[in-house]
């Protein structure tokens, strides 16, 4: 896709303060508000939340895995470790061009494989 | 009294100076983060962008940033690194697994659960002293196992999944699980406490939890129970050598013992709580002897646990504190603990006041939890020292000083609401007064609990609100004449005017003064002040001793004129007499201490002064500053005093220089204020606990007042060979000796600094 460096530019600044999911080159997750980014794809994150899989069970037979998460706060993914990038966005208001690229409403789904995350139910009081 | 003033008042100076701005690594979130934010939810969905992203990046200019407005790079500083092994705890080698290989349900040798129980404990100990859970107790696998995912039920909390159902647990690995639970509850009470008081995070402990729950679903009543029901299952046991089993069952009652004990701490009227923290301590000298039963177990402690805590900051390494100093720090926190609840006991404000301040100076320090029980037992929920109001402790020290039976501090005032009878006026103004005082009052009570370096900086803060209060309660004083009816001293000799007794704004620069002095003080102990500023920090500790001793001379003036018409007066009852010497006592007490205290200053400034006239102390090269610009930097706190005013440079180093007296004389006068002091101190030695206004510290205020003398006493030798030497190397001759000054803590006093007397050839 031929872009100019000024349509560029907007693009990427109509993503910052959204949430997007970084996934790094070992697999993990990183999910947080989009602050800054440069030319070799760094990007800063805030409020950010690790995802991780969990190590593959020892025990075959045990199927529900869910992703463990947990708190990071601030963090700087360098743009070499960058293996997906994803923008969390609302289904009801992508344009239909969207929907169709993305596959929404066609039944298929995306994250299959998520699950809730470990800590959950157990706040701190 | 306004509970309400006093607490906004408070909070607004707390708020101060808590950490002054500096980013906390810990206060983005104080309680807990924000729950995970889940990654399926109906409507919303994740777009791969991973190409329009990389493309869209490409074309930027190197160096150039898209970036939110309002973030700015100051902020991304604190930013962790991912896949950076020193900043980013997830991150792993290449083959490295996330999870430790450990098998909870392998069987453990007792000797093992020894093990890790006494490492357990360094642990704890460790946290006590200041390092996070993170690296400390929750390094321990079976910690984590315990408290991930967080447990609601004891039934709940097996290491090894299948023990609740299929197989027995082994009564070792149970024992292990009722010390770990009893050992997190612990943690928990104490946790709790600190978070309730003032204390400073980055330098005196770690609340942070990780968002981990410390077993707060859990009923005391249910660990403690659980505790006991293993302690009794051991007994039965026959499968344990006697010595190893008499080692469990000790470690077992006294995480029992130490669980019920910060339980029973937390309540500020039991009489009781003194003799837990002593039969804690009885355990500590077995479970010292016993530990050499243990087996160490280091594959049950990871640091790979960090990577599973919710944590901003880089990953860290475990803290090793050592057996013994972890049993000291145990042992010194029940001795200071026990020592603590007694200021619950209440003799007189005074009484009170000697108690926190030597309670705190002990050393070393007593530890940061004790130091927020002895916040809680004077402080808890706005009632002083479990059942009495600030008014009261307020009132009795006004009594005490400044108002000996007088009709201001007359609770019947407050029952008229005639608006023009002046009682009623009265009662109105002394509210107002004690509304601003208050404050002012507790502040400097819970200052004194913080740590030392703390201390020294609040006060050096507060002390300009004294100096407003004092300002303040002038205004009050004046407008209280017109109703107190007070005749003033007529006396031509003195003064002209007539002269009132301004009781309010005098109790104010009572308190004022002592808290510039302790300033001056705790430079001493904290080594603020070069060696070339001592002649000058104690020729200003001894101006602003003076200055009280006279300001306690105009005091006394007042109550004995008082005193001896209240004699005259048939109606005062006995105990209103009473009164009156009370006050008498106290004033003559502190005059006693302000002139032992002056002398010993007045000696040491002198013999500094003579020291470095002989070019013997040494100034370090400051190529960026002069005299007179440091030394205003170093009167900072008290730059925007009125009263006692500053001493101009210039003046000061005249004062303190005396060009015109020669060596030897100035040594004569130091020996002489030094004799003078020392005997100052003997007779207050001699004091019992009630005149020396330290009921319920009179061991500690004695051993304080007996090092001063000792440090006064050297002070003389001091000054005697350094005479000698003048006097062997004659007019123009070089003395042949040097000088050693103690680091503090070394010498027999923090706050008197003597410097030592070496010969050389």
């Amino acid at each position: 896709m031929a872009q100019t460096k000024t349509q560029a530019e907007s693009y990427l600044a109509s993503l910052l303060g959204k949430t997007l999911r970084v996934t790094t080159t070992d697999t993990r997750m990183f999910l947080g508000q989009f602050k800054c980014t440069d030319s070799d794809q760094n990007i800063i994150l805030s409020q950010t939340f690790e995802y991780r899989l969990p190590p593959p069970p020892k025990e075959p037979g045990t199927t529900t895995q869910d992703l463990t998460s947990r708190y990071l706060g601030l963090v700087v993914v360098p743009g070499e470790y960058i293996t997906k990038v994803e923008v969390e966005a609302f289904e009801s208001q992508l344009s239909r061009e969207e929907r169709e690229r993305f596959g929404v409403g066609s039944g298929k789904k995306e994250n299959e494989r998520v699950g809730g995350s470990e800590g959950e139910g157990c706040a701190l009081g | 009294m306004s509970s309400n003033g006093s607490d906004i008042v408070s909070q607004e100076i707390a708020n101060l100076d808590i950490n002054d701005g500096a980013r906390d690594a810990f206060a983005m979130y104080d309680s807990a983060p924000p729950p995970a934010p889940k990654l399926k939810s109906k409507g919303v969905i994740a777009m791969d962008m991973t190409a329009e992203f990389a493309n869209a990046a490409q074309q930027l200019d190197v160096g150039q940033l898209v970036k939110d407005p309002y973030f700015t790079l100051f902020e991304s500083v604190g930013a962790l690194e991912i896949m950076d092994r020193k900043m980013d705890s997830g991150c792993l080698e290449p083959g490295e697994t996330m999870e430790d290989e450990y098998d909870f349900s392998q069987s453990l040798l007792p000797e093992e659960i020894i093990g890790i129980i006494d490492q357990l404990l360094c642990h704890e100990m460790a946290w006590h002293m200041g390092y996070p859970l993170a690296q400390t107790i929750f390094t321990s696998l079976y910690i984590d196992k315990l408290l991930s995912p967080c447990p609601l039920s004891i039934q709940q909390t097996y290491f090894d999944t299948r023990h609740g159902s299929s197989i027995h647990e082994p009564l070792t690995v149970r024992i292990l699980r009722a010390y770990c639970l009893g050992l997190i509850k612990t943690c928990s009470y104490i946790n709790n406490r600190v978070k309730a008081e003032h204390f400073y995070e980055e330098e005196d402990f770690v609340t942070h939890t990780f968002n981990r729950s410390l077993l707060e679903g859990i009923e005391h009543d249910d660990i403690f129970q659980f505790l006991e029901e293993t302690t009794r299952l051991l007994a039965i046991s026959d499968d344990v050598s006697p010595d190893v089993k008499k080692a469990l069952d000790c470690r077992l009652r006294f995480r029992a013992q130490f669980l019920e004990t910060v339980e029973v701490a937390d309540s500020s009227t039991s009489d009781a709580i003194a003799q837990h923290w002593k039969t804690l301590g009885e355990f500590l000298p077995f479970l010292k002897s016993s530990s050499k039963f243990g087996k160490p177990s280091p594959f049950s402690f990871s640091v790979k646990i960090q990577r599973k805590l919710a944590s901003t900051v880089p990953p860290r390494p475990i803290v090793q504190v050592s057996q013994e100093s972890s049993f000291d720090h145990l042992e010194r926190l029940c001795r200071d603990a026990a020592v603590a609840v007694e200021v619950l006991n209440y003799y007189n404000s005074q009484s009170l006041l000697t108690f926190v301040i030597l309670f705190q100076g002990r050393k070393p320090q007593p530890s940061v939890y004790v130091r927020t029980l002895l916040q809680h037992y004077i402080f808890a929920d706005m009632i002083m020292l479990g059942d009495k109001s600030i008014r009261h402790i307020l009132d009795d020290d006004l009594a005490s000083t400044v108002l000996p039976n007088h009709k201001l501090l007359d609770r019947d005032n407050d029952d008229i609401e005639v608006p023009h009878d002046l009682r009623h006026q009265m009662a109105l103004r002394m509210e107002t007064f004690r509304a601003r005082a208050a404050g002012s009052y507790l502040d400097l009570l819970r200052t004194i609990c913080q740590n030392r370096c703390r201390i020294r900086r609040s006060l050096c803060h507060t002390i300009v609100d004294w100096d407003t209060l004092q300002l303040d309660a002038e205004e009050l004083d004046v407008e209280l004449r017109d109703f107190t009816m007070e005749a003033p001293i007529l006396d031509q000799q003195i003064s002209t005017e007539p002269i009132y007794s301004f009781p309010l704004s005098s109790w104010a620069y009572f308190y004022k003064l002592k808290q510039m002095e302790w300033i001056v003080q705790m430079g001493f102990e904290l080594e603020t002040y070069q060696q070339d500023e001592l002649a000058g920090m104690y020729w200003y500790l001894q101006y602003l001793v003076r200055t009280r001793y006279r300001h306690l001379e105009r005091i006394r003036g007042f109550d004995v004129r008082g005193f001896a018409a209240a004699r005259k007066d048939p109606k005062v009852p006995s105990n209103k007499i009473l009164e009156y010497t009370r006050a008498v006592s106290f004033i003559d007490f502190s005059s006693m201490e302000a002139a032992a205290t002056y002398g010993f200053a007045d000696s040491l400034s002198s013999l500094f002064t003579v020291l470095s006239r002989l070019s013997l102390i040494k100034s370090p090269p400051r190529p960026y500053s002069n005299d007179s610009m440091r030394y205003e930097v170093r009167m900072k706190p008290f730059l925007g005093i009125g009263l006692p005013e500053l001493v101009p440079f210039d003046e000061l180093t005249r004062t303190i220089m005396q060009p015109e007296e020669s060596n030897l004389d100035l040594l004569k006068f130091a020996s002489e204020c030094a004799v003078g002091a020392k005997k100052g101190f003997e007779v207050l030695t001699k004091l019992s606990a009630k005149d020396a206004y330290c009921q319920g510290s009179h061991e500690s205020w004695l051993n304080n007042i007996k090092a001063c003398l000792k440090a006064c006493i050297f002070t003389s030798i001091t000054i005697a060979s350094v005479k000698k030497a003048v006097e062997v190397a004659g007019i123009d001759g070089r003395p042949k000796i040097k000088i050693e000054i103690p680091p503090s803590g070394k010498g027999y006093h923090d706050w008197w600094i003597v410097p030592k007397v070496v010969p050389v050839s």
